[in-house]
């Protein structure tokens, strides 16, 4: 099964980067598409199905944090998984952010395996890349 | 906070961000540079939340290239000066999350957009709570954090 998958992050730099980590994990990847905020991705998300979407925190005009509450309170993107990619590593964020409903947490920097290895978590998938 | 202290969660925050993400390694201390500021790109970002504060980055045009091919996966040759401005500032963003987290783990911050600064800026790079010069493979990397004190 191809995975298709919503990179959300205002750096485009971070975007190709993310991108890149994906193309060489081994995850069957399908469809690969980027936004650059929260507000892009959910415009994105009316046209596009996506099995999994990475978001940073800090963006402008929607932040990461509204962007999944937009998610959460949409009963047809609420069964999306959300996996954060963020700078912000400090423990209080990080709860917050799985308290409103991220399933994962990847702090940047990350190991390609590591984020890798968080998507095949949050996606149930075992063995995916090997 | 001890300055010896903040100057070695500077360095530790840059190894990890430069091995982990630009694939490259800090060599050690580099002697601060008075080099044309015309030859350097300089990005900063602002936080608030459990401490407030301003971090800079500043980097060689050069080794700014070669640190952007690195992130990308590109030969240098293919980077466009703006990817080099992007992946500047994503430096400094990632710094920022670094440091914050290694002097207040359980707070919660937040982070302006990193932006690159007016050429010059980085003449202005002194006077700070803590500062470091890295020596790169690629060339030379200075960070600084300035804490503003408690209010």
């Amino acid at each position: 099964m191809a995975y298709n998958v919503l990179i959300v992050d205002d750096s485009p730099a971070m975007r190709s980067f993310v991108r890149r980590v994906l193309e060489l994990s081994g995850l069957d990847l399908g469809t690969c598409l980027e936004a650059g905020h929260g507000r892009d991705a959910l415009d994105l998300l009316q046209r596009e199905w996506v099995d999994l979407v990475l978001t940073d925190i800090n963006m402008p005009t929607m932040d990461g944090e509204q962007f999944i509450r937009h998610l959460e309170a949409d009963p047809a993107l609420q069964s999306i998984p959300v996996v954060v990619v963020s700078t912000d590593r400090t423990r209080g964020r990080v709860e917050q952010m799985m308290t409103l409903g991220a399933k994962g947490y990847v702090t940047k920097p990350f190991l390609p395996e590591t984020l890798r290895e968080e998507m095949e978590r949050v996606l149930g998938v075992a063995d995916a890349g090997r | 906070m001890p300055e010896g202290k903040l100057d070695q969660v500077l360095f530790d925050a840059a190894a990890e961000v430069l091995e982990t993400m630009f694939f490259t390694s800090t060599l050690g201390d580099a002697e601060p540079t008075g080099a044309a500021a015309a030859d350097w790109l300089s990005a900063a970002l602002s936080f608030r939340g459990g401490l407030r504060g301003r971090l800079r980055v500043r980097v060689p045009r050069h080794t700014a290239r070669g640190l952007a091919a690195g992130f990308l996966g590109v030969e240098e040759a293919a980077v466009t000066a703006a990817q080099v401005g992007q992946v500047v500032c994503e430096l400094a963003n990632m710094l920022c999350g670094s440091v914050l987290s290694r002097l207040e783990e359980g707070a919660l911050f937040e982070l302006d957009s990193p932006a690159l600064e007016p050429p010059g800026s980085a003449l202005l790079f002194d006077c700070k709570t803590a500062r470091r010069d890295l020596e790169l493979a690629e060339g030379a990397l200075g960070l600084s954090l300035e804490l503003e004190p408690d209010r």
